[in-house]
Order: structure tokens, then C-alpha cells, then sequence
């Protein structure tokens, strides 16, 4: 356990599996993973957009054979949609760090592991013998080879061609229309906009103060959580105020000197595991952070890990995390 | 003041530049200060004052120190060496901290205070002796001490490369650290380096007399009754102290040790205590002004910025600007080679290094992992592997052919064993290209990336020629040009990783040389290039022979010395261009294989052409079974195990001596 | 005095292997050469003589094409020396640098027969009759006994002679030599330019030897020529230049002349 003196809550279940990891810090390998350009994002009208990019992303090009469909995923944030369409990959690249990163939903035990995904193995890969792959712009170098195996589908949630939660729900869409579970994909969406709408409510009785969301890098260094990103989306859908203003990069973080960290005044603050051991004994130590408001009134959350680049199995892990506290 | 030789000198150059630093100082601090000097809020918390008081001032004092700390160390590695381009970043001193503190973010995280320090102190200790080991041979001239340097730093930042794409999840960290932020939320570090500069600074001034004299050359100065050997280890230690306490409060801040010294030395402080001091006073200064520079430019809400990384790229010019200072009579002294005897049939032995090859080619391509576990592949197993064994292996061993041979050009052209194609800066340049088309064009394509990489380093090539081309393609200017590209594309890169932007990953991946699904393709263009470019360096041998013998000897044996040096450079240049996109710029193969093949005792030159391009292609294909042997399912990247396993081998293989 | 006797008959030269006029050549600002000029003759030893700086060294190298003097006109068997093509050049002019490389790796054998290149160039193949050359010029140095080891393991006198091997491979009729006895112990000295001579006169060649040492130029040179701050002081035969009075204008330091003891030739020293 760590010696300092924040509340850090007992889990239970699979959720719980990374709680324990005395390393690591808040790098998800995901968070290398999503996304490729850098295209300047703007709110457009969410519903068109969603309705336009789920159209173009489509292309439904395999015969609703769902059930017997073997798909390798190159991503978690599609793996993890799979499984929520109740379609798990048969190969995931990087499966080896989903517990730590992801953790929910689990990650089927017949997964096969397909190595690093900047080279995923394609020995394992054909022997898989799967009827579509699926990557993203970041792993799209490889397409050209992959395609000897299978027939290759690129669906990307960070290309900042709209904020993380609402691309991510139009990949959902896609997503179902590719693997010939639309159906699925649609009531998967509305029960996910269901969950929030309730939480919004419940928050709104609540009267819940802003909080800003982060990441230790090192004792000195966060990441905070920002538009566009997938854990704004999710606060603005959930009714809690984010804390952090400015607009952040297209995965949604930006990073800042813990100083920085002042100028968000009374907010409270959620801190996503994994915290490097060193970070909060050697901060509490300084002025600085033990006058933070959020600090001095014991306002400080750690939460368990939760894919900040992931589709909307994460994005209702944070929800429930942000609403309930880390006990959820 | 003595030391004032020429009109600035150190002192006024100092007082322009701390009004410099007051002026920035005033308008970073000034809203701060206003509202600090105002009526106190009622608010319990302050949120200005507090950052004021125990985030920007500290921020400031620790720069100061840190600028001072590396100052001094350059002042003092560049008095012990007698070699104005010695610096913390220039022999390894940083990249080795960089590498400690990596592995112990990985199996110690916990570390704070002296234990970080320790940490850092031995990893800074190990890389600096690693290329004095390596440099001993050329007496430590101050070409051959900085190139060692750089494969050092290169070989440390491959080693740190793959544990990051293994152990990602450290990924961010480790770059903030490696690109050296001076950012503070309290006055408990700066009062900790404070305690340790004021340790050791003493003993550096003390240093200063005695190491004047070691100035003169050791023999004169043993002469004179000081223990010059001593005193040089003495003086070395203590500025890997310095640089390594550095590192181990605020990360790697490049350059400074560098750059602080040659201004001192330029503003005319002469006499090593006088450059000592100046050099801290200058490096202080010069370090704030950036910081404050950073701050004022960047602006509060920019994206983040480590002024460690900010140095590095302002710094490494500077390397361009030292470098015609030192070219002239910096070449390595005349020294025997190793007491080995030149084969009598060196032929023989690059037909033995093929044959190896090719067989080791014939294995990768029959054994690997099957369903059924390890082992060969045959019938229809073989016929399913096949299309996607092949494409790798015959990229590899292009690659590594193509590698070799560049290697071999370089090292015969500057007749300096440590040259090699990583060195030059066409393989930076290649990565440079790459890394632009992915950040600011946003390919996403292998062959656009490919593309770019050609572009980029023919790009290289063209820029070191034309560097290059007053002094005749001399060796030296060839890889000093090379030298300052790579360091600029170091430094860049770590700007681009420090932001945690994701795409670092991926450029990470470029680096580390992953060759499992290059496409057949790439394969099949790598391949055909060693198929070309081999046999147009035999057509050359003799000049290949010749042009070692140094500029007057081959010129007067009617070699058209330029044009030679030119068409042989395009040759290696050409042969990055084509290998770097497949296999990254850190598998040191170019360094490894001719060494190897001179340490085989084959010698003459178009026996050593063949055996070099064999040797490594042999080099690549081994690597290429281990990294997909070693951790399956993973396939590690080849170019970054092949410099792991290989780079230990070559250093055990240039210090041994064989019985003769 | 035979050995004066000997320089008299054989100062009777045809024409000049070189014609310099007039050179000038400026470095930095600073003149190494300011107007030098004179014949080099022809199937004689000539040695170049001066004091540190004087451009002795310099002159060397423009007449081996490795500089280019400002102004002025050097000729070489009556050719103006840029119209050379630099491998015919090659064929006729040998030029042995001051520093040499450590020539790593290369063997005996192998050095000399790069001598050759001027011969086969980049892409010729390497004859019998180049074999046949690479052997004699191992043969008349005497090289031949370590022609298997490496260069780079030879002691200095013996490394000299494998670099003037080289040289005889080249089978050039001039040979350019710039000190080529500087840190040779004494013997050795005797030894190298005894060699040189030997070509000399033995095979016709034309040689121009860099020298420090008054009395080893005197005693195997047959013509001398001495500069002075870039300036030709003195050009004629050992018995015009020996003088205790031009010794003193080159050298800038009062010196003696007086005949050796046992040979009678005549021996400089400071005084």
C-alpha cells in the first residue's frame, strides 16, 4: 500500500486486477496508439457529424455472418468495442497490457496476443486464419502487408476530425455495420447515451463542483484531461464541469508542470492510476501542492485505470468512475 | 583583470548578458510581482504568490545552478582533454545518466535524493569511461573522443529506445526526463543541487593550477612534478559528478556544458581558472536566459516545452560554428594498428563470410515459430510461412549489405574506424525526413514514408558534400557535418517525444528498425541495391586502396583525390538512403561489420568490399532470428538487437589485442 | 676530391626536368614564395635547403602539382605543368610527402603495387609488366625481405624505403622528396640517401630532396638551391654554396666551414 494518506478505494472483481501494479505511470500504450493527423478539431453539429462519418466509415462489405466472424483488431479501443458488440477478436495486438490499461471489459482468455503493434507478427496472424483486420491510421504502415492475410478495414476514433466521444460513437456505428451487427451497435449507442443522460440528472440534483482529470508523468509532471478528448466528452455528456478550459491536443491531454495545476482553483481532482510511487510523497512535501485547494481539503480522488484513448466501453468506465467515485 | 586579452572579454560579455536575463527576468516576473506587491487577498488560497514563491523562483535559482554546474564541467572535461569539443553532451556523459535513470525509473522508481544521484553518477561514469575506452587508440583527439562519444550516446538511446517500446507505459516520463525540464513546485531540489555544487566546486578551483600545466601536454608537465595522469581522472570525475547531479534533479540539458565554455574561451579567458569561472558565471546566465526565454515565447498556454530540449537544438549549431576551429591539427596522431597479420588469401575469407550469410538465410527461413511450437518449416507449414519470411530476411540482408559497405567506404575514406553511416548524418537525415512527412504532411503510407526517407537522405548527403566541398571532402569535415546533423535531429526528436504527443511512438518504431512486415516490395528494392551497389564498389577498389594513404600520396599517384572522395562518399550515401528505411538508423551495423572484417585480417581493399557487405548481412540475418526468437510473439526490432547484441561484441573486439 | 670532380662532370645537363619563374604564392596574407625561379637539372640530385618557414616545403608541392602558386609559370620537360593530365603526370613525377600515413593494414607488397595506379588507373587490370615493376622496385630498395609484413609494424628507415618503393613502381623519371630522413637516426639518413643517389645515378632519375642538414646535402646532393623568407638565396653546386659567408645569409647565424678531416669535403657547422 502507499504511504501516503488519499483515499484510494478497494475494488472488486476484474476491475480491480491493475489496482496493485506497484509501477507504471499514466502513459497508456493506447495513448501512443489512436490517432495520426493533426487536424485542428471544431464542434460541429454532433448529430450530423456522427450521421455523416458513421455513413462514410461503413462500407459494409462482409455478409452478415456475425456470429462466425473472426476478426484481429491492431487497437484497443476497437478490440474493446468488439467485445461490446459481443464480438471478441480472435487476435489483439499489445494483448498482453490490457489488463493494466483497459481492464474493462475483460479481455476474452482465447485472445491471441499478436506481438507489438508496430510490427504485429503475421505468422501468428494467418494461423488465426482471420476474415478481417482492423487497424488505425497509427498502424496504417502496415496495411499493405497485412492485406496478403486478409481484407484490411482502418477505423480511426483520434484523427481530429471530430471531439474523441462523438467519433467514437460513429466508429461504433461503423463498426456494427462492418462486422454485420448493426443492430447491436445501435442499442449498445443508445444504452451508452441512456447511461449518461441518467448520470447528468443525478448529477445535476447532486450540485457536483468542476474537476479536472490527470495523469502523473513524473513528480513533476501531468497530463490533464481536455477538449476534445474522450474524458471531456464524457463530463460535458454527464453534467460535471471540467476544470481544464483550454483546448488540449486531438487525444485530449495536454502537459503541464504541476504548478500549472493552481490555476484551477477550487476544483476537485481525479487522478487516473497508475501513479508513479515517487509523485505524490515527493509533491506533499512542497507548499505548492499541499495548499492546493483540492489537496488541503482531502478532495483528491485515485481513480482506477481507465483508457482516456479508448471507444465507449471507457468512456462509461470513466463515467461511472467520475460519478460514483473510485468505488464504482 | 589579467584575463581581459581581447576588447569584450568574459566579464563584460557576462554583464551584457545578466542585463539580458534581468530584462526577460522583469517581464516574466512582472505580473507576478505586481500582484504580490498589492494588498493581500482575503482568499485563504493565493494561487499567484504560491506559484510565484515556490514555483518560479526556485525555477529561476535552479537554472542558474544547473547552467553554472554544466558550464563548469565542460570548462573542466575541455582543460583535462585539451579538447575544446569535450562537453557533458559530447562524450556520453549525459546520454549515460539518461540511461540510468531510465532503468531505474523501470526497477526503482521510488528513487529520490542522493539515490537518484548515485543512479545517475554511475550511468554518467560508465558511458564517459566506455568512450575514453573506446578513443584510448587515437590518443583522445578530439574528432575521434567525439564521435566515440556520439556512438556511445547513440548505443544509450537505442538501449533506452527499446525498453520504451517494450515497456511503454514509461514512455512519457522518460522523455520529460530526457529532455531536461526546469520546472519546480518547491525550493527542496535547488537547495539539494546547491549543497552538492558547493561540494565540489571548491575542488575545481583548487584543480585549475595544476591542470594549466597539464595543458602543456602530460610529458611537460610531469616534468614540472604534477601527477598529470591523476590529475585528468580527477578532473574528469569531477565534472561527470557535476553533469550527472544535473541530470538527476531536472533530467539531460544539452549543450550547456558546451556551448558556456567556447563563449568564455572566445571572450578571451584564457588561463584555465579564469575559463573555469567564467565558464559557470556564462553557463548560469546563458541557461536563465533560455528558461526566461522559454517562458516569455511559449507563453503560459503553449504546449509543453522542456528548455532542456530547447538548448539542445539551439545548441548543437554551435557544434557547426567550433568546428573549423578544430579540424586543423586535430588529426588523430599516426599510430600502429593492431599486431595483426594480413590474411594471405583475403578472398577466401569473404567467400567464408557470404557462404555464412546465404546459410544463415537458408535457416531463418525454414525455423521459426509454427503453431506447434519452435522449430523448421516444411512442406506445406514451409509453403505458409514463406510469403511472409522472406519479404523480412532478404530486407534484412540487403540492408545489412548495404550497411556494410557504406561502412567500409566511410572508414577507408576517413581512415578512422569509428566513421560509420550512423555517424554521418544520412541516416539522420533519412529519419529526419520521415519524422517531417509524419508530423507535418501526415503520410501514413509505407511508400510515402519510404520516399521521404530517400528524399531526406539524399537531402543529407547533398548538404554534407556541399559542407564539405572547401575542403576537398576532407574526412574530418565530412563526419564533423555529419555529427552536428545527428545532433540536431536528436534533439528535435526529443522536443517532438517531450510533448507526449502519441506519434512519438511511432517514430520510435522508425528508429528502432522493425524489418517483420516490410513489404515485398521494399524487400525486393533494398536487395536489388546491394545487388548494385556492391559490384560498383569493387569497379573501385583501387581507389578504395589508395585514397587511405592520405590526400598527397594518392594525388600524386594521379588520383583525382575530390572526385574520388565524392563519388565514394555518393556510394555510401546512397547505400543509407536505401537501407535506413528498412532497418532504422541505430543497428550500427556500418560500424560493426568492417571492423569485424579488419579484425578477420582482411585487408585488401576489394576483398575487404565483398567481406564487409557479407559480414553485414550475416550481422542483420542473426539479429533478425534472435529478435524473433527471443520474446514471441513479439517481434523486436531488429536494427535496435542487432545493436544491443552487436555493439558490445565490436567494443570487446576493438579493445582486444590478439596475440600476435 | 672525388666526389666534387663527380658534380662537375655531371653538371653539364641537357635541359632542365623543371623551369620555375617566377613564383609567388600567399597564404593568409603572408608570402611563402616572393619571386622564386631556377632550372632543376635533369638525371641529378638536387637539394633544397633553408630555414623553418623559408618555403621549401611549399616549393616541393607546387612543383608536385598537391599546390598552386599564385603567379609565375613552372614547366616540366618543357610542358607548362597545368597541362598535364594528372596521370601521365603521375607517370613521370613521384612525389613523397613529409607526413606519411600509417598506410594501416596494407603490406609491403601491397604498397608498393599501388605504386602502379598511374599505369592501370581505377579500372585497369593489374599486368604482368606491373607485377614485373612492383618486383624490381622491391628488389633495388631492398625491401623485398619484409615484403609480407605490414607497413605499419616497420621501423622508420625501413618504412622510408618501402614508401620509396612505392615511388620506383611508379617508375617515374623525377622524384619529388620532401625530408625524407627527418627523425631517421643517422645510419639510417646515410642509408635512405645513399638509395636516392644510387637512382640517381644508376637509373638517370631526376631527384629534388627537401633537406635540413647542410653537411648529408652537401655530401649526396650534386646541386643545391636555397631559400630564404620565400626568397631563392642561392642556386648552383655544392662547391658555390658551401661558403661560410651563404651559409650565414640563409642561416642567419654565424657559421665555419672547414674540410672534413678524413674525406676533405667540406663540413658546416654553427659557430
Amino acid at each position: 500500500m502507499k504511504a501516503h494518506s488519499f483515499r484510494r478505494p478497494a475494488h472488486r472483481g476484474a476491475a480491480a486486477v491493475s489496482l496493485d501494479d506497484p509501477q507504471g505511470r499514466l502513459a497508456s500504450r493506447q495513448q501512443f496508439l489512436e490517432g495520426f493527423q493533426s487536424v485542428g478539431t471544431r464542434q460541429a453539429s454532433r448529430r450530423a457529424v456522427l450521421a455523416g462519418l458513421a455513413a462514410l466509415l461503413a462500407a459494409p462489405v462482409l455478409p452478415a455472418r456475425a456470429a462466425s466472424l473472426r476478426v484481429a483488431v491492431l487497437d484497443y479501443a476497437l478490440a474493446e468495442t468488439l467485445i461490446a458488440l459481443g464480438l471478441p477478436p480472435v487476435g489483439l495486438s499489445n494483448a498482453r497490457g490490457w489488463s493494466r490499461w483497459v481492464v474493462e471489459p475483460v479481455l476474452p482468455a482465447g485472445t491471441v496476443d499478436l506481438g507489438i503493434d508496430l510490427a504485429v507478427n503475421r505468422e501468428v496472424l494467418a494461423s488465426l486464419k482471420p476474415d478481417l483486420i482492423l487497424t488505425t491510421d497509427y498502424v496504417a504502415q502496415q496495411e499493405e502487408a497485412l492485406s496478403v492475410i486478409a481484407p484490411v478495414k482502418r477505423l480511426t476514433i483520434y484523427d481530429g476530425s471530430a471531439p474523441a466521444l462523438d467519433k467514437a460513437k460513429a466508429v461504433t456505428l461503423a463498426l456494427g455495420d462492418m462486422v454485420g451487427l448493426a443492430a447491436e451497435a445501435s442499442r449498445f449507442l443508445a444504452e451508452t447515451e441512456a447511461d449518461f443522460a441518467g448520470r447528468k440528472q443525478r448529477n445535476a440534483v447532486a450540485g457536483r463542483r468542476p474537476v479536472l482529470v490527470l495523469s502523473f508523468m513524473d513528480a513533476r509532471h501531468v497530463r490533464v484531461y481536455g477538449r476534445p478528448g474522450l474524458a471531456a466528452g464524457v463530463l460535458d455528456a454527464i453534467g460535471i464541469s471540467n476544470a481544464w478550459k483550454p483546448e488540449t491536443n486531438l487525444w485530449g491531454f495536454e502537459t503541464v508542470p504541476v504548478e500549472r495545476l493552481a490555476q484551477a482553483g477550487e476544483a476537485d481532482i481525479l487522478v487516473l492510476d497508475p501513479v508513479p510511487p515517487d509523485a505524490l510523497p515527493t509533491l506533499q512535501r512542497g507548499p505548492l501542492w499541499r495548499e492546493l485547494p483540492a489537496v488541503k481539503r482531502g478532495r483528491l480522488t485515485v481513480l482506477p485505470p481507465a483508457l482516456m484513448f479508448g471507444a465507449l466501453p471507457s468512456a462509461r468506465r470513466f463515467a461511472r468512475f467520475a460519478t460514483e467515485g473510485a468505488s464504482a | 583583470m589579467s584575463a581581459l586579452r581581447q576588447p569584450i572579454g568574459p566579464g563584460a560579455l557576462s554583464l551584457g548578458l545578466l542585463a539580458a536575463t534581468l530584462a526577460t527576468g522583469v517581464l516574466v516576473l512582472l505580473p507576478a510581482l505586481r500582484e504580490a506587491a498589492g494588498p493581500l487577498p482575503v482568499a485563504a488560497f493565493d494561487h499567484d504568490r504560491m506559484v510565484l514563491l515556490h514555483s518560479t523562483l526556485p525555477r529561476l535559482v535552479m537554472a542558474l545552478l544547473c547552467g553554472a554546474m554544466l558550464g563548469l564541467a565542460g570548462a573542466l572535461l575541455q582543460a583535462a582533454l585539451g579538447n575544446p569539443l569535450a562537453s557533458p553532451t559530447t562524450i556520453g556523459t549525459d546520454a549515460g545518466a539518461r540511461l540510468a535513470l531510465a532503468l531505474a525509473g523501470l526497477f526503482a522508481p521510488a528513487l529520490y535524493g542522493w539515490g537518484r544521484d548515485l543512479v545517475a553518477l554511475a550511468g554518467a561514469g560508465a558511458a564517459t569511461g566506455l568512450v575514453f575506452l573506446l578513443s584510448r587508440r587515437q590518443g583522445f583527439a578530439a574528432v575521434s573522443l567525439v564521435l566515440a562519444g556520439l556512438v556511445v550516446s547513440l548505443y544509450a538511446g537505442a538501449l533506452a529506445g527499446l525498453l520504451t517500446l517494450v515497456e511503454d507505459r514509461y514512455l512519457a516520463g522518460l522523455l520529460i526526463w530526457g529532455a531536461g525540464s526546469l520546472s519546480q513546485q518547491s525550493w527542496e531540489p535547488a537547495s539539494g543541487l546547491a549543497i552538492r555544487a558547493a561540494l565540489l566546486l571548491p575542488l575545481a578551483l583548487l584543480l585549475a593550477r595544476p591542470l594549466q600545466l597539464v595543458e602543456l601536454g602530460e610529458d611537460a608537465a610531469r616534468g614540472l612534478g604534477v601527477p598529470a595522469e591523476r590529475l585528468r581522472l580527477l578532473a574528469i570525475a569531477l565534472a561527470v559528478a557535476l553533469a550527472a547531479f544535473v541530470s538527476a534533479s531536472v533530467g539531460v540539458i544539452g549543450f550547456v556544458g558546451l556551448v558556456a565554455p567556447a563563449i568564455a574561451r572566445a571572450a578571451g579567458a584564457t588561463r584555465v581558472k579564469n575559463r573555469l569561472v567564467w565558464s559557470a558565471v556564462l553557463g548560469g546566465l546563458i541557461l536563465l536566459l533560455t528558461d526566461l526565454l522559454v517562458t516569455l515565447l511559449a507563453g503560459p498556454f503553449a504546449d509543453f516545452l522542456p528548455t532542456g530540449a530547447v538548448t539542445a537544438v539551439l545548441g548543437s549549431p554551435i557544434l557547426l560554428w567550433l568546428l573549423p576551429r578544430v579540424s586543423r591539427g586535430s588529426a588523430p596522431p599516426i599510430k600502429p594498428s593492431d599486431p595483426e597479420r594480413a590474411r594471405r588469401r583475403p578472398g577466401r575469407g569473404a567467400l567464408v563470410l557470404a557462404l555464412l550469410a546465404l546459410a544463415a538465410f537458408a535457416a531463418a527461413l525454414l525455423l521459426g515459430h509454427a503453431p506447434g511450437g519452435w522449430g523448421l518449416a516444411t512442406g506445406a507449414a514451409l509453403e505458409a510461412v514463406l510469403p511472409f519470411r522472406w519479404p523480412r530476411l532478404l530486407a534484412s540482408a540487403g540492408a545489412g549489405a548495404l550497411l556494410g559497405l557504406a561502412g567500409l567506404l566511410l572508414q577507408r575514406l576517413t581512415a578512422n574506424p569509428m566513421a560509420s553511416p550512423e555517424v554521418v548524418g544520412v541516416s539522420a537525415g533519412a529519419t529526419f525526413a520521415m519524422v517531417l512527412s509524419v508530423f507535418l504532411v501526415g503520410a501514413a503510407g509505407a511508400a510515402s514514408v519510404t520516399g521521404a526517407a530517400l528524399l531526406g537522405s539524399l537531402a543529407a548527403l547533398l548538404l554534407v558534400l556541399v559542407l564539405a566541398r572547401r575542403s576537398g571532402f576532407a574526412p574530418e569535415r565530412v563526419l564533423l557535418a555529419g555529427l552536428a546533423v545527428n545532433a540536431l535531429l536528436d534533439a528535435v526528436v526529443v522536443v517532438l517525444s517531450a510533448t507526449g504527443d502519441p506519434r512519438a511512438i511511432q517514430l520510435l518504431g522508425w528508429l528502432a528498425g522493425f524489418t517483420a512486415n516490410v513489404s515485398p516490395g521494399s524487400a525486393l528494392v533494398v536487395a536489388a541495391g546491394a545487388a548494385v551497389l556492391v559490384p560498383l564498389a569493387l569497379l573501385l577498389q583501387r581507389w578504395l586502396a589508395l585514397l587511405p594513404l592520405g590526400f598527397p600520396p594518392a594525388a600524386a599517384l594521379g588520383v583525382p583525390v575530390p572526385a574520388a572522395r565524392a563519388t565514394l562518399l555518393a556510394l555510401s550515401g546512397l547505400a543509407v538512403a536505401l537501407a535506413t528505411p528498412v532497418i532504422g538508423p541505430l543497428s550500427f551495423v556500418g560500424l560493426m561489420a568492417p571492423n569485424i572484417v579488419r579484425r578477420l585480417g582482411i585487408q585488401a581493399a576489394g576483398a575487404a568490399v565483398l567481406a564487409s557487405a557479407a559480414c553485414g548481412a550475416l550481422v542483420l540475418l542473426v539479429a533478425d532470428i534472435a529478435a524473433n526468437a527471443l520474446a514471441h510473439p513479439l517481434q523486436l526490432p531488429t536494427g535496435l538487437v542487432a545493436s544491443l547484441v552487436g555493439a558490445p561484441f565490436l567494443l570487446w573486439l576493438l579493445q582486444s589485442r590478439k596475440a600476435a | 676530391m672525388p666526389s666534387l670532380a663527380f658534380a662537375a662532370a655531371a653538371a653539364v645537363p641537357a635541359a632542365p626536368a623543371f623551369a620555375v619563374r617566377d613564383l609567388h604564392l600567399a597564404i593568409g596574407g603572408r608570402a611563402i614564395l616572393d619571386g622564386v625561379g631556377f632550372d632543376l637539372p635533369a638525371g641529378q640530385v638536387t637539394g633544397i635547403l633553408g630555414p623553418n618557414g623559408s618555403g621549401k616545403s611549399t616549393l616541393l608541392k607546387v612543383l608536385a602539382r598537391q599546390m598552386q602558386a599564385d603567379t609565375g609559370s613552372v614547366l616540366f620537360e618543357g610542358r607548362v605543368l597545368e597541362s598535364w593530365r594528372s596521370r601521365d603526370f603521375a607517370r613521370r613525377v613521384g612525389y613523397l610527402p613529409q607526413q606519411l600515413s600509417a598506410a594501416a593494414g596494407l603490406t609491403v607488397s601491397e604498397l608498393v603495387a599501388l605504386g602502379r595506379y598511374p599505369w592501370h588507373g581505377a579500372l585497369g587490370r593489374f599486368s604482368a609488366l606491373d607485377a614485373e615493376k612492383a618486383e624490381a622496385a622491391r628488389r633495388i630498395t631492398g625491401v623485398e625481405r619484409f615484403a609480407d609484413r605490414l607497413v605499419d609494424q616497420l621501423s622508420g628507415g625501413e618504412r622510408q624505403r618501402v614508401w620509396i618503393a612505392m615511388l620506383i613502381a611508379q617508375d617515374a623519371a623525377c622524384l619529388l622528396l620532401d625530408e625524407p630522413i627527418s627523425a631517421l637516426d643517422v645510419a639510417v639518413q646515410i642509408e635512405v640517401l645513399d638509395l636516392v643517389r644510387r637512382l640517381a645515378r644508376q637509373e638517370g632519375r631526376t631527384v629534388a630532396v627537401v633537406l635540413h642538414d647542410i653537411n648529408m646535402a652537401a655530401r649526396f646532393c650534386d646541386h643545391l638551391v636555397a631559400l630564404r623568407g620565400g626568397r631563392l638565396v642561392a642556386d648552383g653546386s655544392v662547391d658555390d654554396l658551401v661558403r661560410a659567408d651563404l651559409l650565414e645569409s640563409i642561416y642567419a647565424h654565424p657559421m665555419t666551414v672547414i674540410p672534413h678531416p678524413e674525406t676533405g669535403q667540406r663540413i658546416a657547422f654553427p659557430r
